[in-house]
């Protein structure tokens, strides 16, 4: 058994992305299309909008993005059952095809990050050297012990209609928020948060254009995650350096 | 005109992300996912049924499963008419009215499927032996072929493969139907 098993990992971000040939239509109906959209959300906020590209944010969980030849739309806290990821995500493409007049999309692209929290950034490197041993070097290399060892596992696939980019890594991230010096009468001050996390990344994307009439948003959802959580443990079996 | 709570919402355009290192600094979370390096697209497009690859339990994977036998009665029929032997058509076709009852058990997968299977299944019925109607295997297959490629194609595309098994499949008198619409409306209809 792999020394970090699918089960031990938590899904953190989702992100379903279409794209296809330039949709004019964007310049018309943006209105139309946020409306629709808005409809499914109990709070939908503007993020940015220009003529171009339009993001918007649903009840402070979904960052969807409409350009002229793309769209996606991020689940930055998934929680609960798969479903409650998939039926929004599916939501927002069948409404943006729906209303900007989508005949083929170009690329389909279905990316989850799923993470192990760790205390720091050096316990996530103990963690990812744990989950890829083969690529610790045993002794010294280059004539110097090795200080610090990050490694990453990475696999790519392509078939010519279908593909996907599975990778295991340590991850640092920093955010900081820096109230302007008015908030202060509000008691706001400045933060900066850092997590470490091994971060388990699989990208799933279509090779090839898909007539928008073969195409049903949360059948391609489902049955990419069918192929996580039936293949993951094989992933990180690879990465362990068993076949 | 701005209110002073708006501020506080606008404040979250002040969150920034630190280079921490001396590597390439990221793009935004969001902007992450588009700057990947693609490859050259295949030429063609790709089919509907490359589905049942990834996830073969799938309800749609099962339909496209049995959709594809559909076909392959239709044009296991049409070959036995060509050999004029109406015997093995006949057979066929009678296993065939079995498949396109399963596949009415998935026209809740789209309307176009609903549609569709359902005119099949009605078309089907109404033969009593295939020789009366030799052109409605084909036009079934094409039916099928259609909307196995397109299972999700537009209300009205799906009307027009429903008129073509119709031009095929109505002097075939559909079971029933003279009766409910005398019943119904007399003799207006005619």
């Amino acid at each position: 058994m792999a020394a970090f098993p699918f089960s031990s990992f938590r899904r953190t971000q989702a992100i379903f992305e279409v794209r296809f040939d330039e949709a004019y239509l964007v310049w018309d109906r943006s209105g139309v299309v946020w409306r629709n959209v808005g409809r499914n959300f109990k709070n939908l906020k503007s993020q940015s909008a220009s003529p171009n590209q339009v993001t918007f944010m649903g009840d402070d969980r979904f960052v969807m993005a409409v350009t002229l030849d793309r769209a996606s739309i991020t689940d930055h806290r998934p929680q609960g059952g798969i479903d409650g990821t998939i039926e929004p995500l599916a939501m927002f493409v069948r409404t943006v095809i729906e209303d900007l007049d989508v005949t083929v999309l170009t690329r389909v692209g279905n990316r989850y990050l799923y993470s192990i929290e760790c205390k720091s950034l050096e316990e996530a490197r103990r963690k990812a050297q744990a989950a890829v041993p083969l690529a610790v070097p045993k002794k010294k290399l280059f004539s110097i012990d090795p200080a610090r060892i990050a490694p990453s596992f990475k696999i790519e696939g392509d078939d010519g209609e279908l593909g996907y980019i599975a990778q295991i890594y340590p991850r640092e991230q920093r955010i900081g928020f820096s109230p302007p010096p008015d908030a202060a009468a509000v008691g706001l001050e400045k933060v900066e948060n850092i997590s470490s996390e091994l971060m388990f990344d699989i990208d799933f994307f279509t090779k090839k254009p898909l007539p928008v009439s073969g195409f049903d948003a949360k059948s391609w959802l489902q049955a990419w995650h069918k192929t996580i959580t039936r293949e993951a443990d094989v992933f990180f079996a690879l990465a362990e350096g068993h076949q | 005109m701005n209110t002073p709570t708006n501020n506080v919402v606008e404040m979250v355009s002040f969150i920034r992300r630190p280079e921490g290192s001396g590597a390439t600094p990221l793009l935004p979370a969001a902007d992450q996912y588009w700057i990947k390096q693609d490859r050259p697209q295949s030429a063609g497009t790709l089919n509907a049924n490359v589905l049942q690859r990834l996830n073969p339990d799938a309800e749609l994977s099962k339909f496209f499963t049995l959709a594809s036998k559909a076909i392959g009665q239709m044009s296991a029929c049409e070959e036995a008419l060509l050999n004029k032997d109406p015997l093995a058509a006949d057979d066929v076709s009678m296993a065939s009215k079995i498949t396109l009852s399963e596949l009415l058990m998935y026209r809740d997968l789209s309307d176009a499927i609903g549609l569709v299977v359902f005119k099949c299944f009605q078309a089907a019925s109404a033969v009593k032996a295939v020789t009366d109607a030799p052109q409605l295997p084909e036009t079934l297959k094409r039916a099928l072929q259609r909307i196995l490629a397109s299972p999700f194609m537009k209300f009205e595309e799906a009307c027009d493969i429903v008129a073509k098994i119709e031009e095929v499949a109505s002097p075939l008198n559909l079971p029933g139907y003279d009766e409910l619409a005398n019943e119904l409306i007399g003799n207006a209809w005619r």
